[in-house]
């Protein structure tokens, strides 16, 4: 059976993730915002990550911008 | 993890089973690789309660286990030519730059800790549905019928594998969503009825497969999703007829999507064993340019041999071909209640189908 991949970071490897992109800081002193309701993301609150536009994206995880990153994906901007 | 990390850890397990003398396991291992990955996940997960990387392994094998059985046993079955794809966890490794990890434009999904591992799979789930599911057809469809198809199929994947956070899910993602969303609630409520008669994969998903493969090219066309929210209710209000109603509409004969329900279940009729009415009923059907014909029927021995002469003359008559039959349990309606059947599905396929290569033969088809 032919398998999708879905990447993924595990809690453990979040900062460190974090780190790499050069982002940390940012997160940790609320600099960030959600890519969909723009809301300020934090360390507990992060559901994704993507690249767009030479920028990371992140998506917080409220229900409501879960369902628009679906929406994201079924448009094809985010996936092969 | 990678694919080879996985078919070589595969290897490694079953290798150490063949050595302490497990033959049969390791036919197990291969016929029904599903189970033995949720196995895998529980002896990891016993394992992580030593060693901190294993949670790793546990979540990744627990939602590969849960995921792909579904999809393996149940997408598959339930819908003809569809090639099952499954789910890998793929975990960002230490030491991958940036350029390495979003070198093909992907998300990265946020597992949590293994105390989490529900919300794990509903975040995973929906990251592959999304992405897996109706490719093709979703080009063509409405972002609200893309998005409860997911829903749902999310909600089928969830109610088989984890019942318990069914009604957590469809509080969250379906009833606290605002007004704008109502339209995806309404469409969910549709496919819960049509699921009830067994109709959902089988017929609606199976058409939805159908019309992704008949349309090439072209932009989405307001047609093609006013047909579509036209074929969900045309099936959700054949799923709510009574047993004996014969007064309802049984085909969709829209510009895209042509099929015909028929139901073989009179036991007078079927006594009698004369199948003219029913060819020539198909002949009709074909007559009209209906390019897909489900019959249904209970699934005894008596209906069963008169389906199948049925469609034996139907086949020879018009050349159709058959395309899939199955076995399910339908709850239909009788007297106001609904009522479990074993029933039985043949799907029959003209040969001699219209396909739409670009915009023109659209515009054809909707004049």
């Amino acid at each position: 059976m032919e398998r999708k991949k879905i990447k993924a970071v595990h809690d453990f490897d979040l900062l460190k993730l974090l780190g790499t992109l050069n982002i940390s800081k940012d997160v940790k002193k609320k600099n960030k915002k959600c890519k969909f309701c723009r809301g300020i993301v934090t360390i507990k609150n992060i559901y994704a990550l993507f690249p767009e536009s030479g920028d990371i994206k992140i998506v917080c995880d409220k229900t409501e911008c879960i369902k628009v990153l679906s929406q994201y994906l079924n448009q094809n901007k985010l996936c092969d | 993890m990678n694919m080879e990390n996985w078919e070589l850890e595969k290897v490694i397990i079953s290798s150490m089973i063949s050595f302490f003398g497990g033959g049969i396991v390791i036919l197990v291992l291969f016929l029904f690789p599903e189970k033995v990955e949720k196995w895998i996940a529980l002896l990891w997960k016993l394992i992580s309660l030593f060693y901190k990387e294993g949670q790793k392994k546990y979540i990744a094998h627990d939602i590969q286990g849960k995921v792909n059985e579904f999809t393996n046993k149940k997408l598959s079955q339930e819908i003809k030519n569809y090639t099952p794809v499954g789910i890998e966890i793929e975990w960002i490794e230490e030491g991958q730059t940036p350029e390495e990890f979003f070198s093909d434009n992907k998300v990265i999904i946020r597992m949590r800790k293994s105390e989490n591992q529900n919300k794990n799979l509903v975040a995973a789930s929906m990251a592959f549905v999304s992405q897996s599911l109706l490719r093709k057809a979703k080009k063509y469809i409405s972002d609200s019928q893309k998005e409860s198809i997911d829903l749902f199929v999310v909600n089928k994947i969830l109610k088989h594998e984890e019942p318990d956070i069914v009604d957590q899910f469809i509080q969250n993602f379906l009833f606290k969503m605002v007004d704008s969303r109502q339209k995806i609630s309404e469409f969910f409520e549709k496919y819960n009825c049509i699921d009830k008669a067994g109709l959902f994969f089988p017929v609606f998903i199976q058409e939805m497969t159908f019309l992704g493969e008949k349309i090439f090219g072209g932009r989405k066309d307001q047609q093609i999703i006013i047909e579509v929210n036209k074929m969900i209710d045309f099936l959700e209000s054949y799923s709510k007829r009574e047993i004996g109603e014969d007064e309802i509409e049984k085909n969709f004969e829209g510009n895209y999507c042509r099929f015909a329900l028929i139901i073989i279940a009179k036991a007078k009729k079927v006594g009698i064993g004369d199948t003219g009415p029913y060819t020539r009923y198909i002949e009709d059907l074909i007559r009209r340019g209906i390019e897909n014909i489900y019959i249904v029927g209970p699934s005894k021995a008596e209906n069963l041999n008169f389906i199948g002469r049925v469609s034996q003359q139907a086949s020879l008559d018009h050349k159709l071909e058959k395309y899939n039959e199955k076995e399910y349990k339908a709850y239909i309606i009788k007297k106001g209640e609904r009522i479990q059947v074993k029933t039985y599905l043949l799907v029959l396929r003209n040969p001699e189908r219209q396909y739409y290569f670009d915009s023109e033969d659209q515009r054809k088809a909707i004049q």
